[in-house]
């Protein structure tokens, strides 16, 4: 018999953490082109800061009873944990869903060209279904390797592209009107604040400094990330989609090529991470045996990607920042209110 | 039991002394010494003066002061009789007794304490495991002289009996991971265990369905010991020179017994190689296909022009070119290890000469691809003890190098990654120290650090974080 076992929360943390960057990395074409780099720094800040409040719903819920959200509802009478359940399970779709056709529209776009988007997704949904099966912890195992992987790439990019710096140009303090776009999309990865609080019954040693760490390294990867955007490429980058991809092919490092392979296996790997979580955290709130629910949920979300594919509202709405942003504030609220709402004494009689 | 078997010996003796009451020697024929069944069972036997006892006396008399080996069981019963004799045991009965005595007077013929061929040292000892567990059991006990070193006996194989010995530091091994292999090996219900292999998936987590394996094999006896300082159990089968070692990690497979002669900045240059030299094999071939495939372009210039004027000489597309020279590779290395060895050098020049360069001047595979193949095909058996998954795993991402490219090899590496992080050895991650992160014992994985720093902390394999209780 398997048991389910604790497993570090900074561990979980990092995975998340990881899929933030990712993630925004897939985002960055929708970043103002006119911004100023010192707006871009409070957007940055501000959006970073936002993802850090997103996480204390987790932490008072910890704090109170020691439980996740799965204990939580079960306190609950039974209209209560379907309507959480459904909404739980709808933001989470709509989660992996918003990242899967990023992705994949990332793929088509700049690496496979003639590649079929659906049998992208469809087989990196058949893996995400695998790692789900095998659980949360096997995923953030995972997720230690690809850190690693993760640092190797980056100070390879970086490191690559120091050269390529040039500041003569600095604009530093010029204001535009892309403040609030700019911080929506650095809000984004506050969907791993949810995720945190969906599975973090199963954490252990969850400290608030953990938040504080994670929102720090976020917070400096974006700034880099923007720093070298803005002085490697200049001008250039803000007539490309997706810079930080272009990024990686300029690094100057002899004879060595293939970067934006490097970090497509990054941005894949992250992906994949995400959606597994996801799917995961999925198992905590709607009461659905483990192998059902690995295969049910990756089946849906496939078929949520074709109708995006092939109807261009449903797209349009599943890749909406505006939407995402509330809805995961919706979900931030939707856990707050839990960890209010039920209190230690109910669950013990629960 | 053993009526029709030519080779069981009843001998029976007629007691000085002794009137109505007869005695039995019961052997199998080639497990005993004859020598020393005269000397310390026979010879005694027949020349005492038992004088008028009963058949217990008699059996007394036998057990305390009669018969003079230091091996002296009390048995009960004909199964458990029969077990000894078929152990080398010379068994006695006695006219009226319920109970019989198994005396050690074993003496089959057996290899000798030998250097083992796969686990070859350049410093420390050149002794290895041979087949008879006593021995065995000695080799270790003259290393760890500790009261602590606890021997435990079991049988398995419902019609060998095989007896299996299962080893352990009472201090350090925690009793659930003892109980749990003592459960496991009790519920083999295999009819013969002839070698450690056939009870290895019965010791594994998940039954032997993954690629990697949990439970380590080794020939050499001061490997074994080590391993049981960190609270490890090993298993010894009889009849067999491959003791199994359990919890067996990840890590493990890098760590070599010279490592801790060596001087550790050496170890540690080692172990890197050893992780390249496993991560090469794994994936060269198959990314060379994915490049050479679809992105040619990320080869420097000067490789690009000689791989593609090579691959544009040979007939068959690249992918089914790698696999080909991969699955040749194998048929070879098959044929040399089962040919006698007087013949190996034959096969070695058929493979170096006729199939390579020849197959290479003919056109039909281009002189890069073997090159890429060979050089994986040797990384292998830098870590040789994890030759069956990197093979397996070198095909695998070969196919999907071919079919997807690199995005294949990425998903497929997600999967073997996933399966590595969710598989257990005794309940203890198998991935331990990487993943579950432990920076205490990383001081002895990818580094090796000097003794002094090794010796500051006891590592124990079930402290390792996120170890799972079934």
């Amino acid at each position: 018999m398997r048991v389910s076992v604790g497993f570090s929360s900074a561990r979980l943390m990092l995975t998340l953490m990881l899929c933030g960057m990712s993630v925004i990395l897939l985002e960055n074409y929708n970043l103002s082109a006119n911004q100023s780099f010192g707006l871009r720094m409070l957007s940055i800040a501000a959006g970073v800061g936002v993802c850090a409040v997103m996480f204390l719903p987790a932490a008072i819920l910890k704090k109170r009873q020691n439980a996740d959200i799965s204990d939580a509802l079960k306190s609950g009478n039974k209209l209560k944990r379907i309507c959480f359940s459904v909404f739980f399970t709808a933001y989470l779709v709509f989660a992996a869903e918003y990242f899967l056709l990023k992705y994949t529209d990332m793929f088509t776009k700049k690496y496979y060209t003639d590649a079929p988007e659906w049998l992208i997704a469809a087989l990196l949904l058949a893996v995400c279904a695998y790692a789900a099966y095998r659980g949360a912890n096997a995923v953030t195992r995972f997720s230690v390797f690809l850190f690693g992987f993760v640092l190797i790439v980056y100070a390879l990019i970086f490191g690559g592209a120091v050269g390529e710096l040039e500041f003569s140009g600095a604009v530093l303090g010029e204001a535009s009107d892309g403040f609030v776009n700019d911080f929506l999309f650095f809000v984004t990865p506050s969907f791993a604040a949810v995720i945190f609080s969906l599975v973090s019954g199963y954490t252990k040693r969850f400290r608030i400094r953990h938040i504080f760490i994670a929102g720090g390294v976020l917070a400096a990867f974006f700034a880099a990330e923007e720093l070298f955007e803005r002085f490697a490429l200049g001008a250039y980058a803000n007539q490309q989609e997706y810079r930080f991809f272009l990024l990686s092919k300029i690094q100057r490092l002899g004879e060595i090529k293939g970067m934006e392979a490097m970090y497509m296996a990054v941005v894949t790997a992250s992906v994949f991470c995400l959606t597994a979580l996801s799917v995961c955290a999925v198992k905590s709130v709607a009461e659905v045996s483990s192998l059902l629910n690995s295969v049910i949920f990756p089946v849906i979300l496939f078929v949520l990607h074709l109708c995006a594919a092939n109807f261009v509202f449903v797209r349009e709405i599943l890749s909406s920042v505006l939407i995402f942003d509330i809805f995961s504030l919706g979900a931030a609220a939707a856990v707050l209110l839990l960890a209010v709402s039920c209190s230690p004494e109910r669950r013990s009689h629960a | 039991m053993f009526a029709d078997s030519a080779d069981l010996t009843i001998r029976e003796l007629r007691l000085k002394s002794v009137e109505g009451i007869s005695a039995a020697l019961i052997t199998i024929e080639g497990m005993c010494d004859k020598e020393v069944l005269a000397a310390s069972v026979l010879n005694p036997l027949l020349a005492f003066d038992f004088g008028s006892k009963s058949g217990e006396e008699i059996f007394e008399s036998m057990r305390s002061s009669v018969l003079s080996s230091a091996e002296m069981i009390e048995v009960i019963g004909f199964d458990e009789a029969a077990n000894y004799a078929a152990s080398g045991f010379a068994v006695v009965a006695v006219d009226g007794n319920k109970k019989m005595l198994a005396v050690g007077a074993q003496g089959y013929a057996f290899r000798g304490v030998d250097e083992p061929e796969s686990e070859v040292v350049q410093r420390g000892s050149r002794e290895g495991f041979c087949e008879p567990l006593r021995v065995n059991m000695s080799l270790i006990r003259r290393r760890i002289k500790s009261a602590d070193l606890v021997f435990e006996l079991m049988t398995a194989g419902e019609k060998s009996k095989t007896q299996i010995m299962l080893c352990y530091l009472k201090s350090r091994a925690s009793d659930k991971l003892v109980q749990k292999v003592r459960s496991r090996i009790e519920k083999c219900d295999l009819e013969a265990v002839l070698a450690a292999g056939y009870l290895s998936e019965y010791l594994e987590d998940d039954g032997g369905r993954s690629i990697f394996s949990g439970v380590g094999i080794s020939e050499r006896p001061d490997t074994v010991c080590g391993k049981l300082t960190e609270g490890r159990i090993a298993v010894i089968v009889d009849g067999t020179p491959a003791v199994m070692i359990i919890p067996r990690l990840f890590v493990e497979e890098f760590q070599a017994v010279d490592d801790y002669s060596n001087r550790p900045y050496y170890a540690t240059f080692i172990r890197a190689l050893k992780y390249l030299a496993f991560v090469a094999s794994v994936y060269l071939p198959g990314i060379y296909t994915a490049l050479a495939q679809y992105h040619p372009e990320y080869f420097p210039t000067w490789i690009l022009i000689k791989t593609s004027e090579s691959i544009s000489h040979t007939p068959l597309p690249v992918t089914l070119e790698v696999l080909l020279i991969a699955f040749v590779y194998e048929i070879m290395k098959e044929a040399g290890l089962r040919i006698p060895k007087s013949l190996g050098h034959a096969v070695s020049i058929v493979g170096a000469l006729v199939i390579g360069e020849s197959a290479v001047n003919a056109g039909i595979i281009s002189a890069s691809t073997l090159m890429v193949v060979a050089v994986a095909a040797i990384c292998s058996y830098v870590t040789s003890p994890l030759y069956p998954p990197v093979m397996t795993l070198r095909f695998v991402f070969i196919v999907v190098g071919g079919l997807i490219g690199l995005w294949g090899i990425v998903l497929a590496t997600c999967v073997v990654v996933i399966n590595m992080c969710s598989k257990t050895s005794l309940g203890i991650p198998y991935l331990s120290s990487l993943s579950p992160f432990a920076h205490r014992t990383m001081r002895d994985v990818v580094l090796r650090a000097p003794w002094k720093t090794l010796s500051r902390h006891t590592i124990r394999v079930q402290n390792f974080p996120e170890t799972e209780d079934e």
